[in-house]
């Protein structure tokens, strides 16, 4: 068991170093991000103009504004190379190689998003959240805020990667399938950003449009660990979140491993 | 200059047969970008929703305004899609010295390369959202209006890909152009707001500097006000004719002192 983990440590360790390798373009990518989500606030602001409240849907400006910037970030953080990963292997014919090593492919992947979470969370995602609360709370008057809630929100935000690694696999296994994985990764990314509330809140999604997305694993990507963080959930619907982001984890990482068998059963490789 | 219009039918007859080979492939990008947009028209009226209006702004309009802005990006999209190559891998990887080689513009060959009608799928979302909000407006259409409409799109084409020109030839001279290049044209994602009221800076941004504002944005809201919109033809002139000069000429900078890393 022991002996295990140490072969796996070693794919935390690569998934680390590559972003810390590519650490160029990853703080660019941030930057764009950041300058986005900084529109989406100017856009807020125009909207909090012509509202006659102060609050929208159980929002104020200063917390609509941290809104979108966490959503940025955690966009940043929660990025996951699995998808694309087993799209270039199988292109390359490389997943012939990797299905003859004695480690389990998934696990793999799993465990090289885990490195490159810590990697993006340490040099990038640490500092900027701290940027973004000083500006929230000293420029614009954010309260409510806990240090528990804050603490809470970086397993609530490992969880989101875990979901992103775990839907990059499901969906990555349509390159067994076809070329076009840019089509399928946009279809994917812009559909699941939608669903957990990283453009628009969900508390702005009509009534029957919430209450089913509340049983669904779209809200534990996104909204639900940017609400924690804002103080907007009590402690029993955290434990609720928690287990209901669990449950769907093990379910979809199930799902995947049935599909997964079907998938290598269709490999044709052409050398590698 | 007659030679490359000559052949640019066989250009795109042979892209279009190399993407039918993979007719289910072509579906899925189709499909994938209109999903996108139906996505960014939802997510208009979930967040315009919390209000009734924003000024002049409702969301009948502001479908319409987002309706508009997919039609010159999609044309764009649908000719010059090769140029994000450019941005993030053609010159690194060598991958231009085959073109240096033939007798035809190299940009020429390198640009009709790709004829994505995976666009095909954005353009007619925004006709049809277009078609479908125009009505609920309140704007008085008049032929002179719908001409100046299609002029702005027009030049809009052309401002989209003088942009994209311009900073992928900066790849010549520098890293990570791609990166760059995706945040800069992002922001056209934001001309379908009102730009009015979200802060005189950002708007200054988006007319002066990167004129997305001018040729998308500023031609509905003339229709909106009564305007004159034959202004915001002149300015998306202008703002066309800078943009594709100046796109031209870092791209000839940069191709003469462009230097094979071996393909």
């Amino acid at each position: 068991m022991k002996n295990r983990l140490r072969k796996y440590l070693i794919f935390v360790k690569s998934g680390f170093q590559t972003v810390i390798a590519y650490r160029g373009s990853i703080f660019l990518w941030f930057i764009g991000g950041i300058i986005n989500a900084a529109i989406m606030c100017l856009l807020w602001w125009a909207i909090f103009n012509a509202s006659p409240e102060n609050v929208i849907q159980g929002y104020t400006f200063p917390q609509m504004m941290m809104y979108m910037m966490l959503s940025a970030i955690i966009g940043e953080i929660s990025f996951s190379t699995t998808m694309s990963e087993i799209g270039e292997d199988v292109r390359e014919g490389v997943i012939g190689m990797r299905l003859m090593k004695p480690i389990n492919y998934r696990s793999q992947l799993g465990f090289s998003t885990v490195g490159g979470f810590l990697a993006r969370l340490l040099i990038l995602g640490v500092p900027m959240i701290v940027i973004a609360t000083l500006i929230s709370v000293f420029g614009f008057g954010l309260s409510d805020l806990k240090w528990y809630n804050i603490l809470l929100f970086v397993p609530a935000v490992f969880l989101a990667v875990m979901f992103s690694d775990t839907l990059g696999f499901l969906f990555g296994q349509l390159a067994f399938r076809t070329q076009a994985m840019f089509g399928v990764d946009t279809i994917m990314t812009v559909i699941v950003g939608f669903l957990s509330g990283a453009m628009v809140p969900i508390a702005l999604f009509p009534d029957w449009a919430q209450s089913i997305l509340y049983y669904t694993p779209f809200p534990s990507m996104m909204s639900m660990p940017i609400r924690l963080f804002l103080g907007q959930l009590s402690p029993l619907e955290t434990v609720i979140s928690f287990g209901i982001s669990a449950l769907w984890l093990t379910v979809l990482n199930l799902i995947g491993a049935l599909l997964y068998k079907a998938s290598v059963r269709h490999v044709v490789v052409f050398g590698g | 200059m007659l030679k490359e219009l000559k052949l640019y039918p066989k250009y795109v007859s042979m892209s279009l047969r190399s993407s039918l080979s993979y007719k289910a492939d072509s579906i899925i990008m189709i499909i994938s970008f209109a999903i996108t947009e139906v996505v960014s028209l939802a997510t208009i009226y979930f967040i315009v929703g919390a209000v009734p209006s924003i000024g002049e702004w409702t969301f009948e309009r502001l479908a319409f305004l987002f309706g508009f802005t997919l039609i010159p990006k999609s044309i764009d999209h649908i000719f010059t899609d090769e140029l994000w190559i450019l941005a993030y891998r053609a010159i690194r990887r060598g991958e231009l010295d085959v073109y240096l080689t033939r007798p035809i513009n190299p940009l020429f060959q390198f640009v009709a390369k790709t004829f994505k009608w995976d666009g095909v799928g954005e353009l007619i979302v925004g006709i049809v959202v277009m078609a479908i909000f125009g009505p609920q407006t309140g704007i008085a259409f008049t032929a002179g209006g719908v001409i100046a409409l299609i002029i702005c799109a027009v030049l809009g084409v052309f401002v989209f890909t003088g942009f994209k020109l311009l900073l992928a030839s900066l790849a010549f001279w520098v890293k990570y152009v791609g990166i760059f290049l995706n945040t800069i044209y992002g922001l056209s994602n934001y001309a379908k707001y009102p730009l009015r009221y979200m802060g005189k800076a950002f708007m200054s941004i988006m007319f002066y500097v990167i004129p997305f504002g001018l040729f998308l944005y500023y031609p509905i809201e003339c229709l909106i006000l009564g305007n004159n919109v034959w202004f915001a033809v002149l300015f998306s002139a202008v703002a066309a004719v800078i943009i594709m000069t100046l796109g031209f000429i870092v791209w000839h900078l940069g191709i003469k002192r462009y230097e094979s890393s071996g393909n």
